[in-house]
């Protein structure tokens, strides 16, 4: 398999008033063609900043300070806006958080949709049209309802519609950043299985952030889990569920009921998360973690593969008194 | 009324008015929030309510908290009708039933410290205590909720505190008056998961200790099937199914209430089946429906749906649907 996005010892960090909060830390993954891959975590941990900074959307004060993001062997961080304006939309696309924000409410949503594909190709209008309402049969809306405006459709039809948005351009690269959180739970699982079929039927590489752990593990192919600022484990969807090595992992697991389970006890992490200006050089997980000895409040792990595509970054590794 | 009943509701109501049309061609249309909705809370369980945004839960938690005046029913409680009260008989009445809000960030005033947040509902309620007697039981509240030396928090302002914090003096400031109902709305949702299962464990320990009686009102199925001893599902504000836990998990009957256990329960099965189970719709609550509610979104819709209304029917002790066709669906997935 190819690899579409490559993301190599990311940092991004943000100047403030009290010194430099490291939102983002050596974050490494990497996504296959047709790959889904889930990026958890809790809120203020940093997925969004990820997938602002691979985006190139980070704006002062804050700023990408180190790392690679290798979007089909090219750099995104090196490269320059007008490069950038021709590869959004057309390789890499964004679902934002909340549609019904994203849509401009005094255009017709055809109009939206039809700008980007007028804006990135050399296509007439009438055949921008046409593609539009391709688009909108695609995601389940009837075509010829691009005239309508954003404020005449439910919250789930507006998701949908910015899924018709982001693949306007037959993007490789779709982000999808906590697209269906706030919509019913029925509404979004809808929206989830029409993503999950759109990235089926156009072959696309998708980074779904989310913080739901259910939802992820039953569509994604491989979760990131990311905690404080760095990504403390990666793995397949299937050796995270029956192994997970990190104790964030295994305490995130812990956290939620699960509906085939009901005997299962839930247990909260003790603590809060730490706060990431001017934060020592340590595991970021030492404050919280049940097994934490000497060595983890005074150097930083090492993210690395323990398995054949599960990677890390705890010192019990090394120790081998995992238990 | 039975004995163990602690709460009954019968034939609750709720609706809005919603204006529309033009200066002059000025309608008013009736809004359904809660549609005439009964249900009973026995002493010492807790009954979950869910459904998704805008079906009428949180309406019926804040008619039975008498903090939003019904349209029609009536509210017992410990055998008062709560409805026909005046202002000063309610407000004793509330000293025995207390609330839970969503956003442990809204709903303690950033100006005041933890000592005089719970203080004010001893001075609004047991007024005659000296002041170290108040003092104590304020610190008693705050080891109730498992914050630990409860002398390091009375000083602090809500700022100060995380959001799991403050949701527990949202806690210990419903209980510090030893009520016998609480209604929790989504106490957990704003909270983020590994604080929610502190949180829900927390609830779960109190009733033990103290006999609490609750409402919790959610609109995750896994939490309610965690929390809950029964559900009952709301839907367009009518209930459409209530039941003990176990069997609303492992049996559903109403197909909205399948949908949300096939979500839930096995996503990637939902998403293969997602015909069968529920259809794209859009849910408009200003008309009233002649029919069923659901019947917009209901894959198994017949002739009859569209004309009548369901009525709550019990199917199996204790366990109730309001569905004209559950009895073929029972067969033909079974």
């Amino acid at each position: 398999m190819n690899t579409v996005l490559s993301v190599e010892n990311l940092s991004t960090y943000f100047k403030t008033d009290k010194g430099i909060a490291k939102a983002v830390e050596n974050v490494s993954f990497s996504l296959n063609k047709g790959e889904m891959l889930g990026l958890i975590g809790e809120s203020g941990c940093g997925k969004t900043t990820v997938a602002q900074s691979i985006l190139r959307l980070i704006e002062y004060p804050g700023k990408v300070v180190s790392g690679r993001v290798l979007l089909n062997g090219r750099d995104l961080i090196k490269a320059s806006e007008k490069e950038l304006s021709s590869l959004r939309w057309k390789e890499i696309s964004v679902i934002p958080q909340s549609a019904m924000n994203a849509l401009n409410p005094i255009f017709t949503i055809g109009d939206q949709i039809m700008e980007s594909i007028l804006l990135h190709e050399n296509v007439s209008k009438r055949e921008a049209l046409q593609r539009t309402k391709t688009l909108l049969e695609l995601v389940g809306i009837d075509g010829e309802r691009w005239r309508s405006y954003p404020h005449e459709f439910s919250g789930g039809m507006k998701q949908r519609v910015a899924i018709a948005m982001a693949l306007a351009c037959n993007p490789k690269l779709v982000i999808s950043d906590e697209s269906t959180t706030g919509l019913d739970v029925l509404t979004q699982a809808q929206v989830i299985a029409l993503i999950k079929s759109l990235q089926k039927k156009m072959d696309l590489s998708v980074i779904l952030i989310s913080h739901d752990l259910p939802m992820v593990t039953a569509i994604c192919d491989k979760i990131a889990i990311m905690y404080a600022g760095n990504i403390v484990e990666w793995a397949s969807t299937g050796d995270l569920l029956k192994n997970a090595r990190h104790p964030y992992s295994q305490a995130l697991l812990n956290a939620s009921p699960d509906l085939g389970n009901p005997e299962k006890e839930v247990v909260s992490i003790p603590g809060s998360v730490p706060n990431l200006v001017n934060f020592p050089n340590s595991c970021r997980f030492h404050t919280r973690c049940p097994h934490a000895f000497d060595k983890c409040r005074q150097e930083i792990p090492e993210f690395k593969e323990i398995k054949n595509g599960h990677y890390t970054a705890c010192f019990l590794e090394e120790e081998g008194n995992h238990g | 009324m039975d004995k163990s009943t602690l709460l009954k509701v019968s034939n609750l109501k709720k609706t809005f008015i919603k204006k529309s049309g033009t200066f002059l061609k000025r309608r008013k249309t009736e809004v359904y929030a809660v549609n005439n909705i009964n249900f009973e809370v026995n002493k010492g369980e807790i009954l979950g309510i869910i459904g998704e945004s805008g079906c009428g839960k949180t309406s019926t938690a804040r008619m039975v908290m008498r903090l939003m005046k019904e349209t029609k029913g009536e509210i017992t409680f410990e055998g008062v009708n709560l409805c026909n009260l005046k202002e000063s008989e309610t407000n004793k009445i509330r000293k025995k039933m207390q609330m839970i809000f969503q956003d442990p960030y809204d709903t303690l005033n950033p100006g005041m410290k933890i000592l005089d947040i719970l203080m004010e509902p001893i001075n609004a309620h047991e007024k005659g205590l000296t002041y170290e007697e108040k003092y104590q039981k304020v610190i008693e509240a705050i080891e109730a909720i498992e914050l630990r030396p409860a002398q390091d928090f009375i000083h602090r302002f809500p700022h100060q505190l995380s959001g799991g914090q403050r949701q527990r003096i949202a806690i210990a400031r419903a209980i510090i008056l030893k009520p016998s109902f609480i209604a929790a709305d989504e106490p957990t949702s704003m909270l983020d998961v590994s604080v929610r299962a502190g949180i829900l464990n927390l609830l779960l320990d109190l009733r033990k200790k103290m006999g609490l009686t609750m409402m919790f009102i959610t609109h995750d199925l896994s939490t309610a099937s965690y929390m809950c001893d029964r559900i009952a599902v709301m839907y367009q504000g009518k209930i459409v199914e209530i039941g003990p836990t176990k069997k609303i998990i492992q049996h559903p009957s109403h197909p909205y209430t399948k949908a949300l256990v096939a979500v839930v329960k096995d996503l990637n099965h939902f998403i293969k089946n997602r015909e069968k189970l529920i259809l794209d719709g859009e849910v408009d609550s200003t008309k009233e429906e002649k029919g069923c509610p659901f019947v917009a979104r209901c894959p198994h819709k017949e002739a009859v749906c569209h004309t009548q209304v369901p009525e709550l029917e019990d199917v199996d002790r204790g366990h109730s649907v309001s569905c004209h066709c559950h009895i073929e669906l029972l067969e033909k997935t079974s």
